[in-house]
Formats: C-alpha cells, sequence, structure tokens
C-alpha cells in the first residue's frame, strides 16, 4: 500500500517529474526501421511528449518535438534534408539539436531564429529497431543488450497497452503470478474452452529471491520438483532497469520491453532470438507483428500467456490505485523494485548516473538468464511458441520447426548414446 | 531556580501528546486519501498514519529525504518495507500486536 503523492509521483512520467526525470536517462525503442520505408516521418508519443521520428535521404535518423515552434504545425508532415528537417507550414528548418538555423519568411540580417531552439534528441538504430534519447547531454551508449545483437532468428511481436508502464514492471517481480495467470488460471481457460494448456508453468512455487544487481533486480525461484541447483535459482534472469525484463529458456531469448507512451499507455513489445542451431541465416530486420488481447466482443483474449498478463495489467486500471491494495509477503520484489525507482530519482535529482546508465563502448552486454526453464528443457520452446504471443508470428511455423529438428537431433544423439 | 528534571517531563509529555495527536487525527489535506466511502478507506488511512516517518538507523524524514515505505500484510503484522534517502538505510519495520515465536525444528 502506498500514498496518493508517492503512487503520483512513481508513475508520472511527463517532463519535469521526478519520474519522468529519471526515466529521460535511458534510451528507448520507438520504432521499427521497416516504418520509414514509405514515409521520411513519423509521430511518436514518449514519455507524455510528442516528437516527431525522421530519416534522412542518407538513413540518419533524427527526433524533435512534434509541434513546431512557429506556428505549431506537426513537423511529421514536413521537408526532409540530409541535416535536419524544415516545417511544411512556413519553411522554418531545424538541425538534429533542434535548433532553428532557416526562417526563410524573416530578413536575414537579424538573430531571430538563433533564439529559437526546439527540442531534440538522438536517435540511432540497433536489431532493426529505432531508439532515441530525449534526456539532458551528453547522452550515454545505447546498450546492446545481448538479444539485440545476438545471431539467430528474430522476431518481435508489440502492441500498445492502455495502462502505466509500472504496473507491467511490477508484474517482472511477482514470480508467483506465473503460477497462479499462466498456471492454474490459464489450466481453467484451457478446461473451459476445451485444450491443454501448458504444464510447466503450473508448477508451485517454493522460494523466490531478489538481488539487486548492476542491472536492476535478479529475480530467482526454486519450483516444486526443481532445486537451488536448477537454473531457475542458480542463473534466475533479470529486471533490467528501468523499462525492460529479460526472460529465456530452450534457445529462445527475449528481451520484453515497456516503453513509457505517457501516464497510462505503454508500448509493448517481445523481441525474440532463436539460435537453437550454428547456420543459421541472419535476417536483415527481424519479423514484426502485432498480437491481439481483446476479441471482436471486446474481451481479454486469455489463452494464451501474455494475452492472460495484458488481461490482469490492464484490468488493474490505467494507473492502479495503490492506496486500496493489499501487498502481501510474496509482493516483496514489487516493494524492493518502488525503492529502486525512488533511489535512483534521488541519483538523477543530485545529477548522478541512474542504475543502468553505461558510458563506455561496449560490443554486447550479457545478461543472466535461465537456459532450462521451469526444468521443462525440450519441451519448453514449443509450449512458449503455441501458448504465448509467438503464437501470432508469419513464422510461427519455421520457428516451431527450428526447435522440433534441433531436439530431434539431440534425442536422436542421446539414443545413439544409450545404444553404444 | 526551574527544576530541570521537571522541563524534561513537560517536554517529554508535549511530544507524547503530539505524538498522540498525529496518530489519532487525519492529515490536514484529507483529499489525498480515498474518500471515506471507498471500501478500503480505512485501510489507506491507517497507512497514511501508521507508516514510519523516521528513519530507524539516521532520525531523518522518510518524506522529506525522498525516501518510501511499501506497507504489506503477513497474517496480522503489518510490515513497512522502509528505505531511508538520507542514509541508505534499507529494512523493514514491523507493526504488530502480538509476539509470535515460532519454534525452529529441533
Amino acid at each position: 500500500m502506498l500514498t496518493v503523492e508517492q503512487n503520483n509521483e512513481l508513475t508520472q512520467v511527463g517532463p519535469g517529474t521526478p519520474m519522468g526525470e529519471l526515466l529521460r536517462r535511458y534510451w528507448y525503442p520507438i520504432a521499427f526501421e521497416q516504418d520509414f520505408d514509405a514515409v521520411p516521418a513519423r509521430s511518436v508519443r514518449l514519455l507524455s511528449e510528442d516528437w516527431t521520428l525522421y530519416k534522412t535521404p542518407s538513413g540518419k535518423y533524427g527526433i524533435i518535438q512534434e509541434r513546431c515552434a512557429h506556428r505549431r504545425a506537426s513537423m511529421t508532415y514536413g521537408v526532409v534534408h540530409k541535416d535536419g528537417i524544415r516545417c511544411g507550414y512556413h519553411g522554418w528548418k531545424y538541425d538534429f539539436a533542434g535548433q532553428c538555423v532557416e526562417q526563410p519568411a524573416e530578413a536575414e540580417n537579424q538573430n531571430f531564429k538563433d533564439r529559437v531552439t526546439m527540442k531534440g534528441g538522438q536517435a540511432q538504430t540497433m536489431g532493426g529497431m529505432v531508439w532515441v534519447y530525449v534526456g539532458p547531454d551528453p547522452a550515454p551508449e545505447l546498450p546492446r543488450f545481448d538479444v539485440f545483437v545476438k545471431d539467430g532468428i528474430r522476431d518481435v511481436g508489440f502492441t500498445t497497452i492502455p495502462c502505466s508502464w509500472l504496473q507491467i514492471m511490477e508484474n517482472s517481480v511477482d514470480p508467483h503470478h506465473v503460477e497462479w495467470l499462466h498456471g492454474f488460471y490459464f489450466n481453467f481457460v484451457g478446461e473451459t474452452n476445451g485444450f491443454e494448456a501448458p504444464k510447466a508453468f503450473q508448477k508451485k512455487h517454493i522460494k523466490t529471491g531478489f538481488d539487486e544487481m548492476e542491472w536492476g533486480i535478479l529475480k530467482r525461484r526454486v519450483l516444486e520438483g526443481s532445486t537451488e541447483e536448477g537454473d531457475d535459482w542458480k542463473i534466475g534472469h533479470p529486471l533490467v532497469f528501468p523499462f525492460y525484463m529479460r526472460v529465456g529458456g530452450a534457445y529462445i531469448d527475449q528481451m520484453q520491453i515497456r516503453v513509457p507512451i505517457d501516464d497510462t499507455h505503454t508500448w509493448k513489445l517481445f523481441y525474440s532470438t532463436h539460435n537453437p542451431g550454428e547456420t543459421l541465416d541472419v535476417q536483415d530486420r527481424p519479423v514484426v507483428y502485432e498480437y491481439l488481447w481483446k476479441d471482436e466482443e471486446g474481451r481479454f483474449i486469455t489463452d494464451y500467456i501474455e494475452g492472460q498478463d495484458v488481461m490482469a495489467w490492464v484490468s488493474q486500471g490505467p494507473i492502479t490505485d495503490r492506496t486500496q491494495e493489499h501487498l502481501g509477503r510474496s509482493d516483496a520484489g514489487v516493494a524492493m523494485l518502488r525503492k529502486m525507482f525512488k533511489e535512483n530519482m534521488r541519483k538523477v535529482a543530485e545529477g548522478q548516473d541512474p542504475l543502468g546508465t553505461i558510458r563506455e563502448k561496449h560490443d554486447i552486454i550479457n545478461l543472466p538468464c535461465e537456459k532450462d526453464k521451469f526444468g521443462a528443457e525440450r519441451t519448453f520452446a514449443a509450449a512458449w511458441i503455441n501458448g504465448g504471443s509467438m503464437r501470432y508470428s508469419p513464422i510461427k511455423q519455421q520457428l516451431l520447426e527450428l526447435h522440433q529438428s534441433y531436439w530431434a537431433g539431440i534425442e536422436a544423439a542421446e539414443k545413439a548414446g544409450a545404444g553404444a | 531556580m526551574p527544576d530541570p528534571s521537571a522541563e524534561v517531563a513537560r517536554e517529554q509529555a508535549s511530544a507524547m501528546a503530539d505524538t498522540s495527536a498525529m496518530a489519532d487525527h487525519l492529515p490536514e489535506d484529507p483529499h489525498l486519501l480515498p474518500a471515506p466511502s471507498e471500501w478500503f478507506a480505512p485501510d489507506s488511512e491507517r497507512h497514511y498514519l501508521d507508516r514510519p516517518r523516521f528513519c530507524p538507523m539516521c532520525a531523518a524524514s522518510i518524506g522529506d529525504h525522498g525516501g518510501i515505505t511499501t506497507e504489506y500484510w503477513t497474517a496480522d503484522t503489518r510490515n513497512f518495507m522502509t528505505w531511508c534517502g538520507g542514509c541508505g538505510w534499507f529494512g523493514e519495520v514491523v507493526r504488530f500486536d502480538r509476539v509470535t515465536i515460532t519454534e525452529e525444528d529441533h
């Protein structure tokens, strides 16, 4: 339970708010490269502000606040140049930093343009997505987390969810929900609708643990039938502060991304890399698709894992009222995350870099993540693809065959070894 | 000459009266709490009134130093997971009506 002020402070992401200032210290994916195949500029909303994201003819990306400083027309319908963007209404031109450099209808012998600077940011690509930084200079390095840069077949499911990103982050430090929402409830939905829900998610939690680490909070669990020697405890997987969770298992590596569009909307992505073999063709761009979470009648679609999550997050309300919650001992991770946010708001207020800021050049950041998920080993990949948002992937069948082929090879080798 | 011990006693009595008032009355701005008609309003009210206000380690104000207290319940026990922005202390302040001892295996 929190007070109203605490709940407001933790959920307001606009400029000038403590959480908004903290969140402006990080890079966010905000579009896919293919979004710019047909148009040079798009409107995007991030951290309660409207922006124009554009791509120059030479392939460089820029981001600038959407409304022109002159008469507030949208820059998204402007003219993109190699060194900036020009408003379509009266031709005011801005460079990548947002500085006005031309005002065609104004006299040249005055300094009016020098006095006009729009909010701008930095943009670059990684893993087929366009990432932006809209915080104060100097920008940190874009963190090259393993899932985005390692080899493999990549597919990305996305949707926009009408609730605070914090609700989704708190879900990441709530291990018990897996056993209930994706286990017991999934089983109920399966019995009601005549299908068999995956067993791997139904195992009872014996023990959970949370360790603060350099990238966030490492989450561990011991499930019924396993021990502390199992991957789920020995390795675990991290909530990556402040808006990701790294998960994986059975040669699927996934980063779950929660981009705070504004206080009550979140762009939610599941970025997966599949690599059970060694001779995979590298894609130019990941396969991207929207996953569904409501049916034609407006009911939540709850017969798959992420649909169940969306039901829980959205039904909590656009911003859940934490003055009305009743936390228990199993919610210790949630309390710990809130403390981590407060701690880092304070760091930012004091002029320090918050957790997860990286300023050194690097090739890859490897994150800890279990390989044998829930003790399910070879059955896990198919259960995840069929029972998760990847069921909406246009390459679902290819992914299933990729994993089945790998495990068939392992089983053949095991049989040969047993017979030798 | 005034009696120093009497002065201390008066200060203590005054402090206790302040503490008592703090625990029994709602803050001046009740709009920060759910409306009394809300089902869980009494829980929110007790949370607002009972959460630790000062760090157990350095005595800094939790609110003024950017700290946070999140309350969770274990049976009848109310646990306040608390982080102090002043000294960085992170731990729990526990409020209970009865001290219960669970015997370890032996």
